[in-house]
Formats: C-alpha cells, sequence, structure tokens
C-alpha cells in the first residue's frame, strides 16, 4: 500500500551515476531480496504452524483403515494412508451413541444459536442505543449492573438456572428440559454481553449525524432506526455472530438440563465421543464430527468477515 | 450385603451352574406388554460387544410385543449416574428406567427416588434369580434393582504370550520381570484394583461399620506392590479404556486384569489363544475383586402403569427366554437367572472368579472410598508418592467425609 | 452549524436528555429478560449459598434446604469438600490468574509482532498470509479443544510424532504423556504441570490472530507521514515503533486485551475437554470446578457459594477493568 511512495523509478537516476552507484544498487537490490526472503520465511513458518492442525485433521477424518478399529494414526500422516469419505457419512448418519442424526443435532444447535444471538442482538441494541445516548437517573448505576453480571461466566450461573427452569412445568413439558429452557439460560449471558459490546460500538459513531437528521425533523425513533441502526451494522453482526457461536456450541446448559435425545446438540454428542470413558468413537469419525461442526460457523464468519472485524473495536476506542 | 456370607456365594454358583443346563418351563415374563418405555444404558456407542447385544435384545423386543416401543438412550458412563439422579431428583418422568452397575443403588434409594422395594414384585420370576444376585440388589434387605448379570474382574491371558498364569504376586511380579507385557488400569483404578489390598491386607479397606481400616491393615503393601510391578517396565497402568483394551487384542499385552464387558470383543480378536485365571493370591489372602450385578433400576416418579410396565420389560429383559440369553452368548454376560446358559470357558472362568469375589456394599461409607482411594493410587504409581502415606491420608479423608 | 439551527439542537437535546421515558421505553424490554432470566437467579445463587442445597432438593414442592450460614464458604476456602480429594482452593486461583495473565501476554506479542510484519512494506503474498492466519478463529473452542486432546494424545498424538521425526526416532519413539504427566518441568515453579503448556499451546493457537486482526486495523489507521517525520529526523526502524506504532496502538489493544483476560480466564472448553483439570487437578479453572460441583458432585449449595465466591474475584478484576476502559461513561458525557 505504500509502493507508491518507494519506487522512484531507476530510470530517473541520472547517466553520470558511476559503475560504483551501480553496485550500490545491487547491493541493494540484493539485501532487498536478502530481507524478502527471510520475512516469507517467517511467514510460511507461520502459516504451517497456523495450518498444521486443521491440515492434520482433515488427513484424520478422510483416513479409513479397515483393519484398524479405533483408527489411531500410525504416523504423522498429513496425506491419508486409506482415503476415504467413510467417516463422514458415518458423522452424519449417526454421530453419537443414539438414533439422532446429525442434521437433528444440528438443527437442535441451530435453534439455540438464532434465538440466542437474535434476542441478545434485538434487545440488546435498544438497551445499548439508552445508555450510549440518553441521560437518565440511575443510569450509571444499571451499566454497572450489567457489566459485574457480564464477569460472571455463564456456567458459574447454571445451580439457580436449573432449579429455578425446572420449577416451570406446564402438563408434561418442563421448561428446563427442553430447547427454549437452554435457550433461555444462554440468552441471560448472552443479552448483557450484547449491551456492553454494542453500547461500546455506538459511542463511536459520531453523534452530528444523528443530531443532523433530528434537525431534519426525524423523531428520536426515526433517528434510532435510520441513523444508529445502519452505522452500527458491523458491531450488530459481530454480536449476533457471537451469540450465534454460543448457542451453536454450548455444551455445559445442554448437557445438564436435557434428557430428551431428540433435544440433544451437538456438542452433546462430541462429549459423548471424547469423555471421560472416551468410548469406542474412533478417530477418523470424531474428526470428522469436528469438521462438520466448525464448517458452519466459519463459512458465517469468512462471508462476514469485513463486518465482523470492523465491530470487534470491543469496548469502543473512543476517537 | 451384610445378611450375606461368603458360603453363601459359593452356593449360589454352584446352584447356577448346576442348573445352567435345566430348562425352565415356566412362562416366559412379560407377555403381552404394550405402551412405550424410555430406557438409559451405557453400553458404548455401537461397535461394542454389549452395545450390539442390547440392541439385538430390543429388536427382539420389539418382534415379540408389537405394541411395545423402546426408545433407548445411550449416555456416556462416566456422567450416567449423576444424569440419571439429577433427572429423577428433579422430578423427572424419563428415563422410566435404567441398567447400571450397583454403584449408586444405596445413594439413590436413599434419596427416594428408585421404585421399590421390588421383593413382591416379581412374581413367577422371583425363584428364578441366584441368590448372589439377589443379595447384591438390596439395600437395608429390601430389592430396589432387578439384577440382569453379575459382574467382576478378573485375569484375562493371551495363550500365545503366556504359557501358565501366574497364581500369586509373586509370580505376576516374577513373569513382569522377565518380559511378559501386562496391562493394569488407572482409570476407574479404585474398582479395578479392589483386589490388591485383600491380596495384600488380608480383609477388605473397611470395616463391618464403614470405618475405613486400610492405614492400619497392610492395605498399603498392596499399592507398594502395584508400584513394584510398574517399575519392572513392563507393566502400563492405562489411563483410558480403549487403548487398554486395544493393547490386548492386538497382542502387545499378555495379561490384563478386566471384566466380562471386555470378553465379546477380546473373543473375536483373539480367538483361541483368549483365556482367563483367577486373579493372583497375595501373601495374606486371595485377591478379591468387587463383584456386583447390574440390573434395572426403575423411576420412583413414573405412574404406576409405567412403572409395572418397566417392572414387567426388565423381568422379560433378564429371563433366558427373554433377552438374557443373547447378552450371555453375545457379550459374555454372567446371568443373573439360573435358567440361562453358559457355555463358554471364559464366562465359566468368571463364575470361578465370583466364587472368589467381595460383594460391592452398599452403605453410604464406601461413597467416600471411590474418589479418595484413586487418588491414592495414582498418587503412589505416577507420582511416586510413600504408598503408607497415601494409603493413610486417603483413609483419613474417608474417615473424615463419613464423620468416623 | 448555524447559530439558530445549534439553539434549536441544543433545545432538543435537554427535552430528550431529560426524558427518562424514552429511556424506559429501549430498556424495558431488555431489563424485563434480564430481571426474570439474570438478575433473579444470581440473587437466588446467592440465597442458595447460604443452604445446604442438594439434588433431593430440586424437586418442584420439596423441603427447603437447610440454612447453614457460611458453612459452603468454609467449606469452599478451607479445602473441606468431601469427594474431591485434589481440590485446593488457592493453587486454582493462582493457576487461574497465571494461565489468563500468561496467555493473554503471549496473544498481545504475538498478535501485534505479526501484525507488524504482515505490515511490512513489499511483503509478497500479503493477503494470502493474512486469510491463511484468521483461520483459527473461525473454529469454535469446543472443537479446538477436542481436535487438540487428539494431537497431544501419548500413543498417538500428531505432536509426539513430529518430535519423533525431529529427534530421527521411529514413530513411537517419543511417548511423552503431554495431559496427565504429574511431573513438574520447572523444578522451581510447581504450580505448572506439563498439561499447562500443551493447554497453553493450543491456547495460543487459538487467541493470536483476532489479536492480530485488532493490531492490524489500528496499524492500518497510522498516518503514514508521521514515519516520514521520523525517517527525516534520522530515527531508526525501533525509534518509529516506540514513538508512533505503540501510543497508536495502545488505546486500540488495552481494551482488547482486557476483553481477552476476561474471556480467556474463564475459558472452559479447553480445561474441560483436554485435561478434564488433569493431572491432579493441578489445570482446573474457577469455572471448570464450578461446573464439576454441579454437575459430578450436585452439590449445589456448595457450587451457589463458590460462584459467589468467583463473582467476587471477577468483581475486583471488573472494577479494575472498568478503571483501565471507563465503559460506563457514555459519549452524551
Amino acid at each position: 500500500m505504500t509502493s507508491e511512495t518507494q519506487a522512484v523509478p531507476a530510470r530517473a537516476i541520472p547517466r553520470e551515476t558511476t559503475k560504483a552507484r551501480a553496485a550500490r544498487e545491487r547491493r541493494k537490490l540484493l539485501r532487498g531480496i536478502g530481507r524478502q526472503a527471510l520475512l516469507q520465511a517467517v511467514c510460511i513458518f507461520i502459516a504451517i504452524t497456523v495450518l498444521f492442525p486443521i491440515v492434520y485433521v482433515l488427513g484424520v477424518a478422510l483416513n479409513s483403515d479397515p483393519t484398524n478399529v479405533g483408527l489411531q494414526p500410525k504416523g504423522l500422516d498429513l496425506i491419508p494412508p486409506h482415503p476415504s469419505l467413510d467417516a463422514f457419512g458415518k458423522a452424519i448418519a449417526q454421530p453419537s451413541g443414539n438414533h439422532v442424526s446429525f442434521v437433528t443435532l444440528a438443527f437442535n444447535s441451530f435453534k439455540l444459536a438464532v434465538s440466542t444471538s437474535l434476542v441478545s442482538v434485538g434487545f440488546g441494541v435498544l438497551a445499548a442505543y439508552a445508555f450510549s445516548r440518553l441521560k437518565f437517573r440511575l443510569r450509571s448505576f444499571l451499566m454497572i449492573a450489567v457489566l459485574a453480571v457480564l464477569m460472571l461466566p455463564a456456567v458459574a450461573t447454571i445451580a439457580p438456572l436449573f432449579v429455578l427452569l425446572n420449577s416451570v412445568n406446564i402438563g408434561d413439558f418442563n421448561l428446563r428440559n427442553s430447547i427454549p429452557g437452554v435457550a433461555l439460560a444462554l440468552i441471560s449471558g448472552a443479552l448483557p454481553f450484547a449491551i456492553w459490546n454494542l453500547k461500546g460500538y455506538l459511542d463511536t459513531i459520531p453523534k452530528d449525524l444523528e443530531e443532523a437528521a433530528t434537525i431534519d425533523g426525524c423523531s428520536r425513533n426515526q433517528a434510532f432506526r435510520y441513523v444508529i441502526l445502519p452505522l452500527a451494522l458491523p458491531a450488530l453482526a459481530v454480536t449476533a455472530f457471537l451469540g450465534f457461536v454460543a448457542g451453536w456450541t454450548d455444551f455445559y446448559f445442554s448437557w445438564k438440563f436435557l434428557e430428551y435425545p431428540q433435544d440433544f446438540t451437538l456438542s452433546m454428542a462430541l462429549y459423548g465421543m471424547v469423555g471421560a470413558y472416551a468410548s469406542t468413537t474412533p478417530w477418523n469419525v470424531l474428526s470428522a464430527f469436528a469438521i462438520l461442526v466448525s464448517l458452519p460457523v466459519s463459512v458465517v464468519y469468512l462471508i462476514f468477515q469485513r463486518w465482523i472485524i470492523g465491530g470487534l473495536a470491543i469496548g469502543g476506542v473512543k476517537g | 450385603m451384610k445378611s450375606f456370607t461368603r458360603f453363601g456365594l459359593v452356593a449360589a454358583v454352584v446352584v447356577l451352574t448346576a442348573s445352567a443346563c435345566s430348562s425352565s418351563a415356566a412362562s416366559p415374563a412379560g407377555a403381552g406388554m404394550s405402551g412405550s418405555l424410555t430406557i438409559w444404558t451405557a453400553y458404548g456407542s455401537g461397535g461394542s460387544a454389549e452395545g450390539t447385544a442390547m440392541d439385538a435384545v430390543i429388536a427382539k423386543a420389539k418382534t415379540a410385543f408389537p405394541s411395545l416401543t423402546i426408545d433407548r438412550v445411550e449416555i456416556p458412563f462416566s456422567d450416567l449416574f449423576t444424569k440419571v439422579e439429577t433427572a429423577w431428583a428433579a422430578g423427572g418422568k424419563t428415563p422410566d428406567m435404567y441398567i447400571a452397575p450397583n454403584d449408586s443403588l444405596g445413594n439413590e434409594m436413599r434419596m427416594g427416588i428408585l421404585y421399590g422395594p421390588l421383593d413382591d414384585k416379581l412374581g413367577s420370576s422371583a425363584s428364578s434369580f441366584t441368590d448372589i444376585s439377589i443379595a447384591g440388589s438390596k439395600v437395608d434387605g429390601k430389592m430396589y434393582e432387578i439384577p440382569e448379570s453379575m459382574k467382576a474382574v478378573s485375569m484375562f491371558y493371551n495363550k500365545s504370550i503366556v504359557a501358565t498364569p501366574p497364581a500369586t504376586t509373586d509370580d505376576l511380579l516374577a513373569l513382569a520381570k522377565a518380559g511378559t507385557k501386562v496391562g493394569i488400569a488407572e482409570y476407574a483404578a479404585n474398582y479395578y484394583n479392589w483386589w490388591v489390598y485383600n491380596a495384600f491386607a488380608g480383609g477388605p479397606i473397611m470395616d463391618a461399620t464403614g470405618k475405613c481400616v486400610a492405614s492400619t491393615n497392610g492395605s498399603s503393601d498392596g499399592l507398594a506392590y502395584m508400584k513394584a510391578l510398574k517399575d519392572t517396565g513392563n507393566v502400563t497402568f492405562y489411563t483410558d479404556g480403549p487403548t487398554f483394551q486395544g493393547d490386548f487384542k492386538t497382542g502387545k499385552l499378555g495379561i490384563v486384569i478386566e471384566g466380562p464387558w471386555g470378553t465379546g470383543d477380546f473373543k473375536t480378536a483373539l480367538a483361541a489363544n483368549l483365556a482367563i485365571a483367577p486373579i493372583p493370591a497375595g501373601p495374606k489372602g486371595k485377591g478379591l475383586p468387587l463383584s456386583a450385578p447390574d440390573g434395572w433400576y426403575i423411576n420412583a416418579n413414573a405412574t404406576q402403569a409405567q412403572k409395572d410396565l418397566a417392572v414387567q420389560f426388565a423381568l422379560w429383559e433378564v429371563s433366558a427366554a427373554g433377552g438374557e440369553q443373547i447378552f450371555a452368548d453375545q457379550a459374555g454376560h454372567l446371568p443373573a437367572v439360573k435358567d440361562a446358559t453358559v457355555t463358554d470357558t471364559i464366562s465359566k472362568g468368571f463364575l470361578t472368579q465370583m466364587t472368589d469375589s467381595y460383594p460391592r456394599p452398599q452403605n453410604k461409607q464406601l461413597g467416600a472410598y471411590w474418589s479418595n482411594f484413586t487418588n491414592a493410587f495414582d498418587s503412589v504409581l505416577l507420582k511416586g508418592t510413600d504408598p503408607v502415606q497415601a494409603t493413610k491420608d486417603a483413609c483419613d479423608a474417608m474417615n473424615k467425609a463419613n464423620n468416623l | 452549524m448555524s447559530a439558530p439551527a445549534k439553539a434549536t439542537y441544543v433545545r432538543k437535546r435537554r427535552m430528550f436528555g431529560a426524558d427518562a421515558r424514552v429511556a424506559l421505553m429501549y430498556l424495558l424490554p431488555a431489563f424485563m429478560v434480564m430481571a426474570i432470566i439474570t438478575f433473579y437467579p444470581l440473587l437466588y445463587q446467592v440465597w442458595m449459598s447460604f443452604t445446604d442445597f442438594k439434588n433431593t432438593n430440586l424437586r418442584v414442592g420439596s423441603a427447603s434446604p437447610d440454612w447453614i450460614w457460611f458453612g459452603n464458604y468454609i467449606k469452599i476456602l478451607t479445602n473441606d469438600i468431601a469427594g474431591i480429594p485434589n481440590y485446593d482452593f488457592l493453587r486454582i486461583l493462582a493457576f487461574n490468574l497465571f494461565w489468563a495473565f500468561s496467555n493473554v501476554i503471549i496473544h498481545l506479542c504475538l498478535g501485534v509482532a505479526i501484525a507488524l510484519l504482515l505490515n511490512q512494506k513489499k511483503l509478497w503474498f500479503r493477503s494470502i498470509y493474512r486469510a491463511i492466519y484468521v483461520l483459527p478463529v473461525v473454529i469454535p473452542p469446543i472443537i479446538v479443544a477436542a481436535v487438540w486432546r487428539n494431537i497431544f494424545d501419548q500413543h498417538h498424538g500428531a505432536f509426539n510424532y513430529l518430535l519423533a521425526i525431529l529427534t530421527r526416532q521411529p514413530p513411537g519413539g517419543v511417548d511423552i504423556a503431554w495431559l496427565t504427566d504429574p511431573g513438574n518441568p520447572i523444578a522451581f515453579f510447581p504450580l505448572l504441570p506439563l498439561s499447562y503448556f500443551a493447554l497453553l499451546a493450543t491456547n495460543v493457537w487459538l487467541g493470536w490472530p483476532l489479536n492480530s486482526v485488532v493490531a492490524t486495523g489500528a496499524l492500518q489507521s497510522i498516518p503514514q507521514d508521521l514515519y516520514e517525520a521520523v525517517e527525516i529526523d534520522g530515527g531508526g526502524a525501533w525509534t518509529k515503533f516506540k514513538v508512533i506504532t505503540l501510543p497508536f496502538l495502545r488505546p486500540a489493544m488495552l481494551p482488547y486485551a482486557i476483553y481477552g483476560f476476561v474471556i480467556t480466564f474463564n475459558l472452559f472448553y479447553l480445561s474441560y475437554f483436554m485435561t478434564a483439570g488433569g493431572p491432579f487437578g493441578r489445570t482446573e479453572l474457577l469455572v471448570t470446578q464450578a461446573y464439576r460441583l454441579v454437575q459430578e458432585q450436585q452439590l449445589y449449595g456448595v457450587a451457589a457459594a463458590f460462584s459467589v465466591v468467583m463473582f467476587v474475584i471477577l468483581l475486583v478484576l471488573t472494577l479494575i477493568t472498568n478503571r483501565l476502559t471507563k465503559a460506563t461513561a457514555s459519549y452524551v458525557d
């Protein structure tokens, strides 16, 4: 990006510059090449460390040796010695010990992900707006309450949430033992986070824009809707994304709360594969499952990458 | 458990083997079941002999009782008890029943989440159970479990590697020193290695009142022996089951101490080379492993109709005509009912071991044994803690937890 | 802005600023939800923490648990929880703090260093590297934990195989028990077992790319003429870094570092899924211990008290954080 300032055309150098100068140029060029080689070496090394686990997992997932039941790798094979898509088929058909397909598990995780994401962003952005733009009594108090809650990890609220959600029974329906119950437990932690994160971003949006809109006759609500919301899109995207990931990969609430296999989630199946008694899950199926679980998140991330990175000015650097 | 003695055990096994060949003429249990049941199991996800046998039993039930639907939910064993206890203690109606060893029988009965006593619910099936399995299903003299099979660990060996199985702990040590590879479970160490305390102390780690006496009765010599085994360099202490079983199946190990749940898979892998022998005896006594029945536990929260259906299904499943012969044939289970036949030499070996076993106590105090003695075992084996000190610490912690 | 317009604005602003009704309307949905599922459970948790709440108290309509005052707190702080032999509150807290600090420092240094590297003039394939380096960010931590658990497997793990290749041994020649070895690799600092380093390696892999992304954003906002000014003054690369880069990075990285600290402090998945807190509970974090108290031990009262203690610890961290970021200050101030 800075090449224009650097690229002084060689022709501009006067003819009179002697051999000595040409030699210096050559040395400079060589030094440039040396520097580039060094940079490339470092960059490639870093790329290898980043890519190694990913390529390795792919290799394990694609390996399917019928003579090796557990499919434990026998050496560092990045290229599978017995390539096959067999493991992906198994991971999709029945990833856990139960007769629940990957699709069912994924749909349950998806329900958790979407509800956590939508509710926390939808309600969160309203509250964040109030905290960022409005003056009212108790503002500091309420904001500190939100911040304090936010610091406590969701796991640490599992005991009271279990007891309270368990006390809601409608006929045979027990709120705790249901997807909506787990979603509520997730929102309990995701909503304060959304408020905090969105407020930080809204603080960085110049107020002049809103003022201009107000002068043009917009009401406060209209200014929020037509000026603030569009400008806050990156922050909305990143908050929604983080909420989505929290729901998609939730383990502790689902595992503690849910009992019907038709409600089970991806993380619960994963736990069945790596839990204390490590079961009999072959390595290739576990790896294939891991890839399948991370794929949607990765795709969503890569699509919205630009916004997400922009919105990650966490806590809002006031400029 | 307190009411029954080793003589009872021996007698029961004699009856079990004697009656193995006579067939029962009683009408099959569970006739005409209908409805739906949710059952929780921890037999591993597909591929394991036990899991496959369970599938076969359920398939058989579906054929025999077309109007009965069974929803089997597989839960990892490490979480089975906590998940069941949480679900039932919270008032949940699911699952209707689950099958497991009697680890938590006493505890769950005291929590009030088990349907029972079941003594008068067995009907005509009552006489079909072995005494040993009935005794292991009782807490304070009352049944809260319908026993399915008996379980205890014993010593498997690979005939192509070990010619004569070791009869004593000294023999085992000598074999290991001479180069025979041996596998010992480091995971669930407290359960797998209960025998070593008896072999070196001549008695269990706690007395009749539940007080831990391991620090004074020489139990620490058992841990010292384990350390000596490890120091030979040929004895591996496994931290996970699949590797443990896998190494024996692939012939990397000559000897493992493992339960009947391994039989099915071992037979497939080693065929005629698989053999079994009693756990070696120590200087102070036989190496008695813990023995206990696996069985069905029924949800106390369920409606009476569901409870009755669950009892009916359990009685059908444990009967030879129902599901138990499948478990005996395919998964090496040692049936709790007298009329299921055991023909296999490995299973017969387990029956012999059962006569030299220690029935798992159901008192509250044993609850503090597990984590504390696993820790003692791990400390000695992995960290090199002095066995005497580790045993004393574990014993003190156990007695403190029990206010003794 | 013209004077009359400004006057209008000031009038309007005052009206809005004073109008608590508007604020109420915006706050109500979120706070109604949080009152029920966030604040009430937390207050309920405080009540639970003073009782001997057990699993037998879960059932609707069951007897209330006994009030035991500070019994649970005493158990937690005096390491007197039956059933968890390796429980040591201060060790867990010390490890947890060390875990969070060491991670964040490494994340920050690597993140900034690699951002600087990618910002080098005339670097070839810059965009390809950027695309590759962001990959760990897109993989959920629970998956990373499950996969790296296999990578550090003692018998079949890729890491040991890699070491075997590097030390010219046959596969299986290196069998370091990364996740379970009870030894102390640093003899004078026994807080850290080998599994800490396995966890650290995993979390560094997972953590630096996002730091790098944030740092890159900050670097790109630095006006190039500032560097040229330093060059004219005869300043070298180090002067440029110290005088320009660092001051520009600091405000961008600081909030992110604090956020990263809290996230790492409470990182459940790596410890729970990779080492299960082992060996001997030495990589247990406060979060994983809290979960074990509820899920494995079913000690709801103790778990509630444990969470309250965690809350106090985190509150102290929050207050420090808050001073640093001034997050409660709003734009209208």
